[in-house]
């Protein structure tokens, strides 16, 4: 039996829906459109000589100091410098311009924010020159990687940054876009006081026409996917409590290896169940479609994943009205 | 001999679950150097199978590399009939157990007040615990992590020779990275030192083969990295 919103603890409001929102039309760039900026890419990387190997999920182009995968899917594109990883004697690098900060549970490592926003525009630099980054970026970031080394008892024996992620996130219609297939990644390793770029991961399909689908209110949204997911309904009906600590509309862009008609919307949900009959209790994340078949039929909107989740979570039931 | 590989999922509803603990090993058993050994879900994810239980051989230790598929938080990850956690009397390694790979949220979350040396103890002779530091997804084309995972650790260098192997952990971060959403964080717990006749037994840069390699059983430290998908 499906839940309802009294069988959720929400730690978090309800997201407020416009009443409906563009769901785009995909497409995913050709090899022979990425072809040049592949090679500017590469020669950047100094990746040298590449063989190109037709794989069920991608062209692998690759060489002795490593390869450019190109996703057919969705015109993704991943690039790595073999060596550069494994240059280093550890997981620790050394950069200049490092803060480290503590909330109370978090501490993290950060560069300095002259030195990244140096990185950012280096790094948008060279992806604006190859054409791997979409138009429709949001928010720009430099991650650190967050090391630490512990003897064998578990004391801290010392901790700090590793490799550096610069990392571009979209979004569309002011809504961001999440999942893996949203987002632009140029990995950097520190080198004389600068940076050296070492790979690129880029997944970010084609926006096209945007046809207009309509929302239902939140609480009969969230009845499309996450009050009639299959595990949380059978924890709740043994009695466990369920927790939402994230309820937040998105759009969801799936990974580059998979095939993607649209740009959809979905509730990107996290939250934890408590002990219980069923057993311990534990944490979960989930996206689950926002709008129910019957809108997208309504807007003559048809694609492989409108109708169920990606991921086969919630069960197809195509007659359910908006 | 070949290195024997296993897949432990509970699906509750969620078959991508058994998919993704499934892709790991069955890629990697069409390799010659590898064999799928060991595959138990649902009703026969046991936890004596990963606690240490008098009068019975724990089925994780049959095995070189294991892909668990089942939920968690920073202290315990489930099993059908309860779950396993930092107090329990676990040795992975004990008898095989290298990797130990899932999707188990939080499994490896490392804050100041919660390190993730509660860990440690249950290394025996494994080398890395690979999870996450956050909540881990399903729902948005996550199947496939399993996959991607063995693809880059091993199976692209095996078919395609001048392929260059991916470390296990960048394989773990770039399979994380192409099924995640950036505000997931990849994690490991990786163990490092030597033999016991003092050769290194560095796992820093340490791949899937077919050949068994050196266990870290001395002069043993700990290094946790966690990054962003």
């Amino acid at each position: 039996m499906a839940l309802t919103l009294k069988d959720l603890d929400l730690k978090v409001s309800l997201p407020k829906l416009p009443p409906s929102v563009p769901v785009f039309e995909l497409s995913a760039p050709s090899l022979d459109e990425r072809r040049p900026g592949l090679e500017q890419l590469s020669k950047h990387l100094g990746l040298g000589d590449l063989r190109a190997i037709q794989l069920d999920h991608a062209l692998m182009m690759a060489g002795e100091r490593g390869e450019i995968e190109y996703f057919y899917a969705s015109g993704g594109v991943w690039a790595r410098d073999a060596a550069a990883a494994q240059e280093s004697p550890g997981e620790l690098r050394r950069w200049d311009d490092i803060h480290e900060s503590e909330n109370g549970k978090e501490r993290r490592f950060t560069l300095g924010p002259d030195t990244q926003s140096r990185l950012i525009s280096q790094a948008r630099e060279l992806l604006q020159g190859t054409g791997l980054i979409g138009k429709e970026v949001d928010s720009e970031t430099v991650e650190l990687d967050q090391v630490a080394h512990l003897d064998g008892k578990g004391q801290e024996l010392e901790r700090g940054p590793g490799q550096a992620t610069v990392k571009f996130s979209y979004a569309a219609e002011g809504i961001p876009v999440g999942g893996p297939g949203a987002k632009t990644l140029m990995f950097a390793e520190p080198e004389n006081g600068n940076v050296r770029f070492t790979g690129a991961f880029h997944a970010w399909r084609t926006l096209g026409t945007g046809h207009p689908v309509k929302l239902p209110p939140a609480e009969k949204a969230l009845a499309v996917g996450l009050l009639i997911d299959p595990e949380l309904v059978a924890y709740r009906a043994a009695g466990h409590k369920i927790r939402i600590t994230r309820l937040d509309l998105r759009y969801l862009a799936l990974p580059a290896f998979m095939r993607q008609s649209h740009l959809f919307p979905a509730f990107q949900i996290e939250g934890d169940v408590s002990d219980g009959k069923k057993g311990s209790g534990f944490r979960f994340a989930r996206f689950h479609h926002a709008a129910p078949p019957a809108a997208y039929a309504a807007a003559s909107v048809y694609g492989p994943y409108l109708n169920v989740n990606p991921d086969g979570i919630a069960p197809v039931s195509p007659q359910r009205k908006a | 001999m070949a290195r024997t590989l296993g897949s432990w999922w509970i699906k509750d509803g969620i078959d991508g679950r058994r998919i993704e603990a499934q892709g790991f090993a069955s890629l990697l058993d069409g390799l010659s150097g590898f064999d799928w050994i060991e595959d138990h879900g649902d009703s026969d994810v046991l936890e004596k199978d990963f606690v240490e239980t008098a009068n019975w051989t724990e089925r994780i230790d049959n095995v070189d590399a294991v892909m668990m598929s089942s939920h968690g938080n920073p202290n315990a990850f489930s099993v059908w009939n309860g779950s396993v956690s930092t107090s329990d009397t676990v040795k992975f390694g004990k008898s095989d157990l290298e990797i130990f790979a899932t999707h188990a949220c939080s499994l490896l979350e490392h804050t100041a007040t919660n390190s993730v040396g509660r860990w440690i103890p249950a290394f025996d002779r494994l080398h890395y615990m690979f999870g996450f530091h956050t909540s881990s997804y399903s729902g948005g084309g996550q199947n496939a992590r399993g996959t991607y995972f063995a693809m880059y650790a091993a199976w692209l260098h095996a078919v395609l020779p001048f392929f260059p192997q991916y470390t296990l952990r960048e394989s773990w971060k770039k399979a994380n990275i192409l099924v995640e959403g950036s505000d997931v964080q990849w994690a490991y717990l990786r163990c490092t030192g030597t033999d016991a006749n003092g050769n290194s037994a560095d796992t820093y840069n340490e791949m899937l083969d077919p050949a068994e390699p050196r266990d870290p059983t001395a002069n043993r430290s700990f290094w946790t990295a966690r990054g962003s998908c």
